[in-house]
């Protein structure tokens, strides 16, 4: 991003994949991105792309029964992937934090809400029990939740939605993390509640150097918030575009079809929508070629041969896509 | 004349406490909302959760009976039917529901849910009924050949097609749309709406299409309805409705939609503080001053709900 | 959480063979779990047992050899003989038709009256539903066994007084499990979808909430014949089951209780026998439910 500065997060050939009844599934296939830091990354897909699973992959939360994770992911001089368990549980909700899309399954119903700030306060920065409460009430402040004294001792069901977002928030923030997967946060909110959470994200970023992932299906929300994107299908990186470039200058046909397809307040009503024709590949039954052929509206014979290599245009700037050249 | 009209329908549901079950209090979802229905014509419906919209659809099919009010069907009181003249009467009133997949019967194949609502009205021989079948199938877009496919052999988006089917399978005047877009992805979404909208003027269908999305609203609606706990607190034609909104609710609900832009920086928009109240103990008067930057005294009292402009209606006290 | 759809085709490409049902799955499941596979082994000895008792077993069961009476295990009696002399592996072999024959009887009663009841009380709800819970909370407040107990004092002895009485002990269990799966599945989009469809109460009832609830009824259905044969046994064994001379594992174990101490093979063979059967019966239901349960991902 800026120049000179080194990634703090560099995701190199990640490859995730899931042993089920009906076999192996590869949800993450071959995925790079850096993240910078101090920046907030877009990483944007529909359902089934792998957005989520990169995320996890990366905090190693998923089943390792049940998942086999190749590639490297650097953070801070260190590869994740081959870290311990232990040294793994130090970093995860320290270092890198997530808040996940639906804070009442995220919530642990039977501890209040201060119980489960502190509680990672106290693994994570060593504090006292009397120490982390009061660190728990500050960040309900921070957070913007009114009354935090009376709030912190609350159970998650007394809180609404946008409250309960808040204290997921205050717990992602509460160990000054330096990275925070925020996988579809406002999503299960109301507009009037995301524009507060909106709002409030783009608050606590100033003046601080956290860098976020925030990984969303909702383009509304990616062009008002990260400054960089990353357009994910079927378990590949197909573009990437500082967000400017993205939303007006978009060069993969996957990404130029979504964002045709979006409805915008206010836009021309007569025109039908511009739709994606045909559905997603099921990953178990991939297509031969560039994963998107079958539903792109511009395929090559090549296409349907052989999987596009990634072209770099610059050093944030790159599409995988048999169209796009060098002078493109 | 209008296909459907709802006048002044409310739907109550009672808390109750203690040993002997004594009701206490009522929870009013839906608290006196009056709109019509023409012909071939989409009334938006949005607000945000909470507001009572999936019940104003429900309690206008009866699926769950209202408390008071009427529907009236094509100048018929639905309300007043008896059980198998409403049941009839279904053949007309559709409904499309959010989650494609729990809105499937997971035992029975393609065929047999498509078919479900022509045998209970129809008496026809199974190659007929096939026939419709592959028909519909046909016109949603999905192969007439998966008819014996199982409800999870499909994604989401195919799914959503399967319900529609279902709806028009016995050629309805006015169906319901229950959030039918909501759980779908964009690039499918735009290929629903599409199909609703080449589905609603080939058989003059009116869509009554309750969402929370803004923008998906404005697209496919011809006007639309702005709820707020349990009541419409504005509607107009959406062309009026998105560039004049007057009520300040429908004001904050336009300007928190995030712009799909990211030149167009949002810095003025109205970020509303708080959260909706709870519909046990709804606030005095109108239910949005609490939340409301324009509120003053008179607010504590309820506004009327009247037309200010010709088919602008609105429930406000700053427009007197 | 996340967001594989596992179970998303592609139907666009034309791939063939991914026709799989939830049911298929669960097959699956069941062959993975070594527990549920030796129940089913073993159950289906017993079954072979049972039908071809006649083929494996020459001799009448019934049959005295007094000069041979309470043989140990020897190369003419396999398993010894009992107080009469005979054979304590035919009786075992042909016993396992009986209890077979209750086992099934019993469920078939449970689950005649049970869930057709379960449905109804479940999906109607209200009064109905009120009477017919207090009825079956008024069953179930006695010991299943002491309530089968009861009803052959009232019956008479008998093998068809046995099913009748044990039948009905079971029935409340039938009708309070299928009414809690109706309510859950009433509340399922598709039953409102089909409500809207204008489809009759007894058509939503067959075709959209019984296949949904016949998961756990199979499974309750295992396990209940693994009762209705500790039952029976039990019932023989107190002398107020099957009646001698029909060889019966229970009655065996009764009458073998005064030969005990010197003589334990001819109480130990039918102890056996009611174990085994009981036991593949549980460990299959187990699996059945592991296998049917989505939560349950091995």
């Amino acid at each position: 991003m800026k120049a000179g500065m080194a990634p703090l997060l560099s995701i190199v050939g990640l490859k995730t994949s899931f042993h089920t009844l009906d076999g192996t599934i590869t949800a993450v296939n071959g995925v790079d991105f850096d993240v910078y830091p101090g920046e907030t990354l877009g990483l944007v897909g529909e359902s089934g792309c792998g957005k989520s699973v990169t995320a996890l992959s990366v905090l190693r939360l998923l089943n390792p029964s049940m998942t086999t994770i190749h590639g490297q992911v650097n953070f801070d001089g260190k590869n994740l992937l081959s870290l311990d368990p232990e040294e793994m549980r130090m970093i995860r909700g320290g270092t890198i934090s997530m808040i996940f899309q639906e804070p009442m399954t995220s919530l642990n119903p039977i501890l209040t809400v201060g119980e489960q700030i502190s509680e990672s306060l106290r693994l994570h920065e060593k504090l006292g029990r009397k120490k982390a409460w009061e660190k728990a009430i500050q960040m309900l402040e921070i957070v913007q939740i009114p009354s935090p004294e009376l709030r912190v001792g609350e159970y998650p069901h007394k809180l609404s939605g946008g409250m309960r977002q808040r204290v997921m928030i205050a717990m992602a923030l509460s160990c000054n993390p330096r990275l925070i997967f925020a996988d579809e946060p406002t999503t299960a909110l109301d507009v009037t509640i995301q524009a507060q959470i909106i709002r409030l994200l783009e608050h606590l970023k100033k003046g601080s150097n956290t860098s976020i992932v925030l990984i969303t299906h909702d383009l509304g929300v990616v062009a008002q918030m990260a400054s960089r994107v990353v357009v994910m299908y079927a378990g590949r990186v197909v573009e990437e575009a500082p967000v400017v470039e993205l939303f007006h200058d978009a060069r993969h046909p996957y990404t130029k079809g979504l964002l045709k397809s979006v409805p915008v307040l206010g836009g021309d009503k007569k025109t039908r929508l511009n739709e994606i024709p045909g559905i997603v590949p099921n990953l178990l039954h991939m297509p031969k070629g560039c994963s998107f052929h079958p539903r792109c509206s511009m395929t090559m014979d090549i296409c349907k041969k052989e999987s596009p290599s990634m072209i770099h245009f610059n050093k944030n700037r790159r599409v995988a896509c048999w169209l796009a050249t060098d002078d493109f | 004349m209008p296909v459907l009209e709802v006048e002044n329908l409310k739907k109550y549901y009672p808390v109750r406490k203690g040993f002997l079950q004594r009701t206490v209090n009522h929870v009013k979802a839906v608290d006196g909302v009056s709109f019509h229905l023409n012909p071939g014509e989409t009334l938006g419906l949005v607000g945000e959760s909470g507001c009572g919209k999936t019940t104003v659809g429900r309690s206008i099919l009866r699926l769950t009976p209202p408390t008071a009010g009427t529907v009236m069907f094509k100048g018929k009181d639905l309300g007043k039917m008896d059980r198998e003249t409403l049941r009839k009467t279904r053949t007309s009133l559709q409904i499309i529901f959010q989650d494609p997949f729990s809105s499937l019967n997971p035992r029975m194949n393609v065929g047999q849910i498509i078919a479900e609502p022509i045998k209970n009205f129809e008496d026809l021989s199974k190659s007929k009924i096939r026939q419709r079948v592959a028909k519909l199938m046909t016109r949603v877009g999905l192969r007439s050949a998966q008819t014996g496919r199982y409800p999870h052999e499909f994604s989401g988006g195919q799914r959503q097609r399967i319900g529609i089917a279902r709806a028009l399978a016995v050629n309805p005047d006015v169906i319901i749309c229950d959030e039918a877009v909501s759980a779908l992805d964009v690039s499918i979404q735009a290929q629903i709406i599409n199909l609703l909208r080449d589905l609603q003027e080939e058989m003059n269908l009116a869509y009554l299409f309750i969402a929370h999305d803004l923008s998906v609203v404005e697209h496919i609606s011809h006007r639309v309805a702005v709820m707020y706990l349990g009541r419409i607190v504005e509607l107009a034609s959406a062309r009026s409705l998105y560039k004049n909104p007057l009520h300040p609710y429908t004001k904050a609900l336009l300007s928190a939609v995030p712009i799909p832009d990211p030149l167009v920086k949002q810095e003025q928009n109205i970020v509303l503080s708080g959260d909706v109240p709870s519909p046990l103990d709804p606030p005095e008067g109108c239910t949005f001053h609490p939340r409301c930057p324009m509120a003053r005294d008179k607010c504590r009292t309820r506004p009327g709900y009247r037309e200010i402009e010709p088919d602008h209606w609105i429930a406000c006290h700053l427009y007197p | 959480m996340n967001d594989i759809d596992i179970n998303t085709k592609n139907n666009d490409s034309d791939s063939v063979g991914d026709i799989d049902s939830s049911s298929s799955r669960g097959w699956a499941k069941l062959k993975r779990n070594k527990a549920a596979l030796v129940g089913g082994i073993f159950l289906l000895i017993y079954i072979v047992c049972a039908f071809g008792a006649p083929v494996l077993f020459w001799g009448n069961p019934s049959a005295p050899d007094l000069i041979n009476s309470l043989s140990p295990p020897c190369a003419k009696y396999l398993l010894g003989t009992d107080e009469l002399g005979r054979s304590i592996l035919g009786r075992i072999l042909y016993g396992s038709r009986v209890s077979l024959m209750i086992a099934v009887g019993v469920v078939g009663v449970g689950l005649l009256f049970g869930v057709p009841v379960g449905l109804i009380s479940g999906y109607f709800g209200g009064k109905t539903d009120f009477i017919i819970q207090r009825f079956t909370d008024m069953l179930l407040a006695f010991p299943g066994f002491l309530l089968a107990l009861a009803l052959v004092a009232i019956l008479g002895v008998g093998l068809k007084n046995t099913v009748i009485s044990i039948g009905i002990s079971m029935i409340p269990i039938y009708i309070r499990l299928v009414r809690g799966c109706v309510l859950t599945v009433r509340e399922e989009v598709y039953v409102e979808a089909a409500r809207a469809s204008g489809t009759k109460d007894r058509h939503i009832i067959l075709r959209h909430i019984l296949p949904n609830v016949l998961a756990p009824i199979i499974v309750q259905t295992s396990l209940g014949m693994g009762t209705a044969i500790l039952f029976a046994a039990g019932l023989g064994f107190l002398g107020i089951g099957v009646q001698p001379p029909t060889p019966e594992w229970g009655s065996m174990l009764g009458s073998a209780r005064a030969y005990m101490m010197g003589k334990p093979h001819v109480a130990t063979f039918p102890g056996i026998a009611i174990f085994l059967a009981v036991l593949s019966f549980n460990l299959l239901g187990d699996g059945l439910r592991d296998a049917f349960d989505p939560r349950s991902k091995i």
